[in-house]
């Protein structure tokens, strides 16, 4: 093999992902040194800009398989045993009823903010986004463009965060004696919907006890600097926990990564929409990616015609077949087929509703309409999709930076559906 | 609200089944439909998976991550005793009441012990070499030629040496 010629060399350039190092901005120096002094180093992997990702870590030296890619001490962790030891605690112990540890937690990340060089979290709280690409960012108008599972999902988020917000008002109020400015300007809803979504997209899991001073809601978030810089991708494997022997939270990679590449861990098995509701992006090739059918686009596909309808969607939802009915990268998935075969059945064959749900075969002509009805379904999802494809290029036009972000993120889950879709319609068009 | 890396998002299942056949699709649905996964693709992997084993009773564990399954075998001690007795492959079907008279070499039945060992509650390896002597009994087979239970007694008096791991 002889050397590339200069052609061949821009090629492979423009096919690799760039990466450019962000370790001399100064709010990494910052954030590295506030770590080195509470006991982490980490020369393995430094922050980097990557043009498919955005802000990630990138591995100076190659990983080897089973090999440690992040340990954080326990000191460098922010969760709710955190927040009750600092100057919020006594305010939060003495509130009844107690708080929930979200809530804690996003009480002093705001609390921290406003305290701006004063916090002792200041290198941590820099390196935060200033907005996110959550729903909860999201105007009605983009939302109005996702899948309506997802739609539905989006509206509840931003619902939570002003229900929050709101029930919250009289805890917050108690804090005035920390504030030199008035409380609703510092823990306004705009403070609280960043600190949400830096809580529901940062944290990591990790299990503690109860706290007598906090409400019992599941306690099992831990907000962890630099190792949350660490992006998803869903063909990778780490495993991760909190070490109780050297009292640190440690990712192991499972498969290795490369020198000089982007080291990725798995923040779950996700598909795109989960992802999109919960983490704000969408990621590509995506094993776990599917397009739901809820009971509405259902209903389209059933006239009149059968009167045993409202039964059969009775027996279906009691055998809880009407949720998770999806198309996936191969396909229709055995859930929806089987509650289509169900649907399809003439009156006469009631004797074999259970059967049916059991995965037994029907008659050929039943099978056959099963297969129309899917391809229906698949056509009428696909129609929605380009129409919402169509009125998002309208609104890209003259909107604002973030907007364009939130509608890039948008456009690209319904690619990915209608990729989904496509593949799915020539399975079942053979 | 999820927090990453939550362990509890990943489901186990565990099957019995039949090595390297493909069971009815009845039989997989009603565990593995509700978590979305087609009973059907489940039993052809199972049945790939566990070529091995064929024909052998065996537990088989599967590990689910959102509508993928990955499949492992839980092999028990009867399974493996079976395996090592290497008799040609029957069909359940046409064969019944097998009867299992063949002899598994001592070295063959501590190799066992060491795979079934971290499921053991024995203190000791000979303890679980003991717990498997008891198994090759119940399937019927010999231990170089002699009844398990003598070997036992002998690993009880000290005249045959088990390795301490």
């Amino acid at each position: 093999m002889g050397h590339l010629g200069r052609r061949a060399r821009k090629k492979k350039k423009k096919m690799t992902t760039e990466s450019l190092t962000l370790c001399h901005e100064s709010r990494f120096v910052e954030l590295r040194r506030w770590l080195k002094e509470r006991g982490f180093k980490s020369k393995l992997l430094i922050p980097a800009h990557f043009s498919d990702t955005g802000r990630g870590l990138m591995a100076t030296s190659p990983i080897k398989v089973n090999d440690m890619l992040i340990s954080l001490p326990e000191r460098c962790l922010l969760t709710t045993s955190t927040v009750l030891r600092s100057y919020l605690g006594e305010y939060i112990k003495r509130w009844k009823p107690p708080v929930s540890p979200v809530l804690a937690l996003c009480a002093f990340l705001i609390a921290e903010r406003h305290a701006g060089s004063l916090s002792k979290w200041k290198p941590y709280i820099d390196v935060l986004p200033q907005a996110y690409n959550c729903p909860a960012y999201f105007s009605d108008e983009v939302i109005n463009l996702l899948p309506s599972g997802l739609r539905a999902k989006a509206q509840d988020q931003k619902e939570r965060v002003w229900e929050l917000h709101s029930s919250a008002a009289t805890f917050f109020a108690s804090l005035q004696p920390l504030l030199q400015e008035p409380v609703v300007t510092v823990f306004s809803h705009d403070a609280l919907r960043w600190a949400w979504c830096s809580v529901n997209t940062r944290t990591v899991y990790m299990r503690h006890p109860q706290s007598p001073h906090l409400s019992t809601e599941l306690d099992v978030y831990a907000l962890a600097p630099y190792l949350d810089l660490l992006n998803h991708c869903p063909k990778v494997q780490v495993t991760a926990e909190f070490s109780q022997a050297n009292r640190c939270y440690e990712i192991r990679s499972v498969q290795g990564c490369r020198k000089f590449n982007q080291a990725f861990i798995c923040y779950g098995p996700h598909d795109n929409q989960r992802l999109l509701l919960e983490y704000g992006f969408v990621a590509p090739s995506n094993p776990h990616a599917v397009v739901y059918v809820d009971l509405g686009t259902l209903k389209l596909c059933f006239n009149d015609w059968d009167k045993q309808l409202p039964q059969k969607l009775l027996f279906l939802k009691e055998h809880d077949f009407l949720m998770n009915l999806t198309f996936g990268l191969d396909g229709p998935s055995w859930r929806l087929m089987t509650a289509l075969r169900l649907l399809s059945l003439k009156p006469e064959q009631y004797a074999c509703w259970k059967t049916v749900l059991l995965g037994a075969a029907v008659s050929k002509d039943r099978e056959e309409w099963t297969t129309q009805t899917a391809l229906m379904l698949c056509k009428i999802l696909l129609g929605e999709s380009s129409m919402a494809l169509e009125r998002l290029s309208h609104l890209k036009q003259g909107a604002g930076s973030s907007m364009t972000e939130q509608l890039s993120v948008v456009e690209f889950l319904r690619r990915e559906e209608q990729a989904i879709l496509g593949h799915s319609q020539e399975l079942l068009g053979l | 609200m999820p927090p990453k890396l939550d362990p509890n998002e990943i489901k186990v299942v565990y099957m019995r089944c039949t090595g390297g056949e493909v069971g009815a699709t009845s039989s997989l649905a009603p565990k593995i439909g509700p978590l979305g996964l087609s009973p059907k693709k489940v039993g052809d992997d199972i049945a790939k998976a566990t070529g091995d084993w064929k024909g052998l009773r065996i537990t088989v564990k599967l590990t689910i991550q959102n509508r993928q399954a990955a499949i492992e075998v839980v092999p028990s001690a009867s399974a493996l005793i079976i395996k090592a007795l290497k008799e040609p492959p029957r069909d359940r079907k046409k064969v019944k009441n097998v009867k299992h008279t063949g002899s598994v070499a001592l070295d063959e039945i501590v190799n066992i012990a060491r795979v079934m060992r971290h499921r053991s509650i024995a203190r000791e390896l000979s303890g679980t070499v003991k717990e498997i002597l008891g198994t090759a009994q119940s399937v019927g087979c010999t231990i170089d030629g002699r009844l398990p239970h003598d070997v036992i007694d002998d690993i009880n008096a000290g005249k045959v040496e088990v390795p301490s791991e």
